[in-house]
């Protein structure tokens, strides 16, 4: 019996991963399919960098890991309001563009943002709008309004998401409010109308979304553009709309932590998603606009802009708004997302 | 009333293997969809086999669940001693604090624990992801052995070293042997404890290094792939086996007396 | 044995570092909340960006925030919303160990019959889901409840071949698809489902051990298998009934996976909440008061289970057979 536990002792040392630090690792930290992974192996198979991924649901999950666990990454890949937050608490570092050549495939309109504006902590990977995504073979008319989301037509039809920030915008855009608001009065009212929706709500979700739409799960769900676009090549049915009070546009962007252990590792890896072969292939896996030129050169401009998510008009645009950090503030959120979620 | 006995025990089975039995069919399913069937396929095997993500992290569930069992089963031995060792009263106040993360939540463990290593300045990932299982093993590995030790003849190691014997080779000779079974099934335990848990390692792991558990987790999160079913299916036929192959001798033996019954290892 | 303080000494540290540090941990975050220090931003002569804090001192560096004691956790956990919360998880939890016991003391009596043959294939025939991940498990029954899943397929299938059928449910009110899931029985099912067996083997190795010629005297001196069953079996079977109530109350009560899944998001639970302030909701110091809460809960409930025990041997099973 000795003997058995010696071997299954030299056997967990075998296995244990420890021993593997013979290549140079880099530490990815995504949202859920926001990749196509073969180009993780792409770039394991041209530059000898071994690519740890993992895979968080929203901006406020990744935040908790990287802000007050000890845990190191070296590239994520956070949204604006995130971004400056970040910046402010110290949690990101300026990038080096001397090592990343083929930032200048990125379209200048996207950068120098008002979250970054002297361009120094991210590289914009993905944009985006916030929408309703709806099956067309239940929902007969076209919603154009967030209300679509109170209608007890679609009772215990519709999915919401599952993300503080985004839902609480949402709220408040549907109550009349600006989708940057801190008034307690005003997000007062969106906690209200949430709790109120509650029994109309299938259920609450991230990337389970795009599985449950495409399913038939739901008729009708709160969604990122880019989901929108996978969900709807997956299943005819479904198509999304910008709602015509206004929404969130949101650009993501690839970053590199503080205490990232390996920054040159890091930069390649950004460098090689801003090649335009890269992008063109994350842009075909993973459906959001991009804001790489080479890359939509690559993939046919004229079909690239043809989609309106992609490319949308601009009284779309017009109505929509970035999130903005909102300081000491995001605790009231954070505090109003709990009481939401806790309510039944 | 016989039969409805077994009409009863037939029920509950049904209810306990109806989903993985759906499970494993549709794992053999050339379909993405789980509601329509789309013939026979080892497309999601394949492709499981494949998938690194998964292999990484079932190579890392089972280094994990080795270590940690290994490790508890020496700590949780040596702590169990020096129990049985111990005053009456310290050895209370001991078994107290030693019962404690039994006696609590997962969860109050994982968020303890995850607290410890913010703290401490510790980087999350496999080291911690052990020293966690490592913690909440242990408890379990004393209470099988401190009986065990309870059964032992006080003056049988005193005997020993009256006879000359140094004090290790009285643990090693006389009292290790008796307390093995304990030590043995304290190590089981310990590893099934540490291949199922989900929610400690939830909290405590990080930086890339992800269990099978949260691998699960993660990937379901994006709607339940095939993929999944396969490899339920796989893991399901290796218990299987594993189970039968265990305690295939204990039932030959079984016969007719029942009380071999104590006999069949099967951690719960 | 003689003894040997070397042994005691390391395993006490390593108690104190890993259990009574960590749970130190919890309440002093609990007791603690982070106050952002108050900063304006002022320019500098030469441009660049400083801040002035209150007391008028100017740093170049953005002020961080300050951990401050205050009970202000513990006076948001005791509003209504929370406890509320608490009480859901509590009824869902006793309802869960009623079902499991319900359904598990027959199967343990069963199979403890003197005249049941092979109980050990049985007992581990039930047991062998058990050896499986808890998440597969919990996730095959997401995908036979579905609303486009398993079952509601069969459900289609079968009212497309019988027009009778389908009249019928349609008469009773039945939608096209029916909704299993992301509601509270979803969630006790799942519970059920993952921690029937911890009510069944303790039960079972406490009846399995009760003396059969006991149970033969109770028969020859008239008593019926009723009577005997009222009289010698249940009051032997107590210390492991209580020992099934903890391990399945307790995981009832604060796991945060099941709720999720089978729960959709829309049956919170108190484990969810604490899971919540540490991800999403990021405010450590209300998540760890939640946490002691918690940890009240369940000290205070196995004390009463204890008193109930009092009489009995406080053994722990160890729970391998």
């Amino acid at each position: 019996m000795k003997k058995t536990i010696l071997a299954l002792a030299v056997l967990a040392l075998l296995c244990c991963p420890l021993l593997a630090l013979a290549n140079e690792t880099i530490y990815v930290y995504n949202w859920g399919d926001y990749i196509d992974e073969a180009v993780l192996d792409m770039f394991t198979e041209e530059t000898g960098i071994e690519v740890v991924y993992s895979m968080y649901e929203t901006n406020e999950d990744m935040y908790a890991r990287i802000a007050n666990g000890g845990e190191s990454y070296d590239v994520i890949f956070p949204s604006d309001y995130m971004i400056e937050r970040m910046i402010q608490e110290n949690l990101l570092q300026k990038i080096n563009w001397e090592n990343i050549p083929n930032v200048a495939n990125i379209d200048p309109r996207f950068t120098h943002e008002s979250y970054d504006p002297n361009f120094e902590y991210s590289v914009p990977y993905t944009w985006g709008t916030m929408g309703i995504l709806y099956n067309t073979e239940t929902v007969e008319e076209a919603p154009t309004s967030w209300q679509v989301l109170m209608d007890d037509t679609y009772m215990m039809d519709m999915l919401m998401l599952n993300s503080p920030r985004d839902t609480l915008a949402i709220a408040l855009v549907m109550c009349g409010h600006d989708l940057n608001s801190v008034d307690p009065a005003e997000l007062q009212d969106a906690k209200n109308l949430l709790i109120e929706q509650k029994p109309l709500v299938l259920a609450y979700v991230v990337d389970e979304v795009k599985d449950k739409m495409i399913g038939g799960e739901a008729s009708v769900a709160m969604v990122w553009s880019g989901d929108a676009t996978y969900c709807m090549s997956e299943n005819d049915a479904l198509d999304y709309v910008v709602p015509e009070e206004g929404s969130n546009i949101f650009y993501d962007s690839i970053c590199i932590p503080a205490n990232a252990r390996n920054v040159s590792g890091a930069e390649k890896f950004i460098d090689f998603l801003c090649r335009a072969d890269i992008a063109a292939m994350n842009y075909e896996y993973v459906g959001y606009a991009i804001p790489n030129t080479a890359a939509i050169e690559l993939l046919g401009a004229e079909e690239y802009n043809a989609s309106p998510v992609n490319n949308p008009p601009q009284e779309v645009l017009d109505k929509c708004e970035v999130f903005k950090y909102l300081g000491d503030d995001t605790k009231l959120y954070d505090q109003i997302w709990t009481e939401i979620i806790s309510e039944f | 009333m016989k039969k409805l006995r077994k009409v009863y025990i037939g029920l509950i089975l049904v209810f306990l293997y109806a989903p993985i039995a759906l499970l494993i069919l549709y794992s053999f399913n050339d379909s993405k969809s789980r509601a329509a069937w789309g013939g026979f396929t080892l497309r999601w095997y394949q492709e499981l086999l494949a998938d690194e993500t998964i292999l990484s992290a079932l190579g890392t569930t089972l280094s994990i669940g080795l270590l940690a069992a290994v490790i508890s089963t020496l700590l949780g031995t040596v702590g169990a001693i020096a129990l049985y060792q111990m005053k009456r009263g310290p050895r209370h106040a001991m078994l107290s604090v030693v019962n404690l993360p039994m006696l609590n939540s997962e969860v109050v463990t994982g968020v303890s624990l995850m607290l410890l290593f913010a703290a401490a300045g510790v980087q999350t990932g496999y080291m911690t992801l052990l020293l966690a299982h490592v913690a909440f093993c242990v408890p379990y590995v004393v209470l099988s052995v401190l009986p065990r030790l309870r059964q032992l003849d006080p003056h049988l190691a005193e005997a020993a070293q009256d006879l000359g014997a140094t004090p290790l080779q009285g643990f090693w000779r006389v009292i290790l042997p008796d307390i093995m079974p304990g030590v043995f099934s304290g190590f089981i335990m310990a590893l099934t404890m540490s291949i199922d848990d989900f929610v400690v390692s939830f909290f405590t792991t990080g930086s890339g290094v992800s269990n099978l558990s949260i691998t699960i987790y993660t990937m379901a999160k994006r709607g339940i792939s095939p993929k999944i079913n396969a490899l339920s299916t796989i893991i399901f036929a290796c218990v299987f086996i594993l189970l039968i192959g265990i305690n295939l001798q204990d039932l030959r033996k079984d016969g007719r007396s029942k009380k071999k019954v104590e006999q069949v290892r099967i951690p719960y | 044995m003689r003894k040997n303080r070397a042994l005691a000494v390391p395993f006490a540290l390593w108690a104190f570092i890993f259990i009574v540090v960590p749970l130190l941990m919890i309440g002093w975050y609990g007791i603690t909340v982070e106050e952002s220090i108050p900063y304006t931003e002022v320019t500098m002569e030469d441009g660049s960006t400083a801040f002035e804090l209150e007391d008028g001192t100017i740093t170049l560096e953005r002020p961080q925030k300050q951990t401050v004691v205050s009970l202000s956790n513990f006076k948001r956990m005791i509003e209504p919303t929370y406890l509320k919360l608490l009480l859901r998880s509590l009824k869902i939890a006793v309802i869960t160990t009623l079902i499991c016991l319900v359904l598990g003391y027959p199967v343990a009596l069963i199979l403890s019959g003197r005249d049941f043959k092979r109980p050990a294939l049985w007992l581990m025939l039930l047991i062998l889901p058990m050896w499986m991940n808890f998440l597969l498990r919990t996730y095959s029954w997401m995908s036979i409840l579905e609303n486009s899943g398993i079952l509601n397929s069969w459900i289609t299938a079968l009212r497309e071949q019988f027009p009778a059928f389908d009249a019928w449910l349609t008469n009773m009110g039945v939608g096209r698809k029916i909704i299993f899931l992301y509601n509270e029985n979803a969630v006790i099912l799942g519970m059920v489902y993952n921690y029937l067996s911890f009510m069944i083997m303790p039960i079972y190795t406490v009846i399995e051990k009760i003396d059969g010629s006991l149970l033969e005297a109770a028969a020859d001196l008239g008593a019926s298998p009723t009577k005997s069953f009222l009289r010698v079996t249940l009051p032997y079977s107590i210390p492991g009934v209580l020992e099934g109530v903890t391990m399945v109350f307790v995981p009832a009560v604060t796991t945060f996976v099941i709720s999720q899944l089978m729960g959709g998001g829309k049956v919170p639970l108190i484990g969810d909440i604490i899971q919540n302030q540490f991800g999403k909701s990021s405010d450590w110091h209300f998540g760890s008061a939640l946490s002691l809460l918690v940890m009240v809960v369940v000290l205070a409930f196995m004390g009463a289970l204890n008193r109930i025990d009092r009489e009995e041997e406080p053994q722990k099973e160890v729970r391998i057979l």
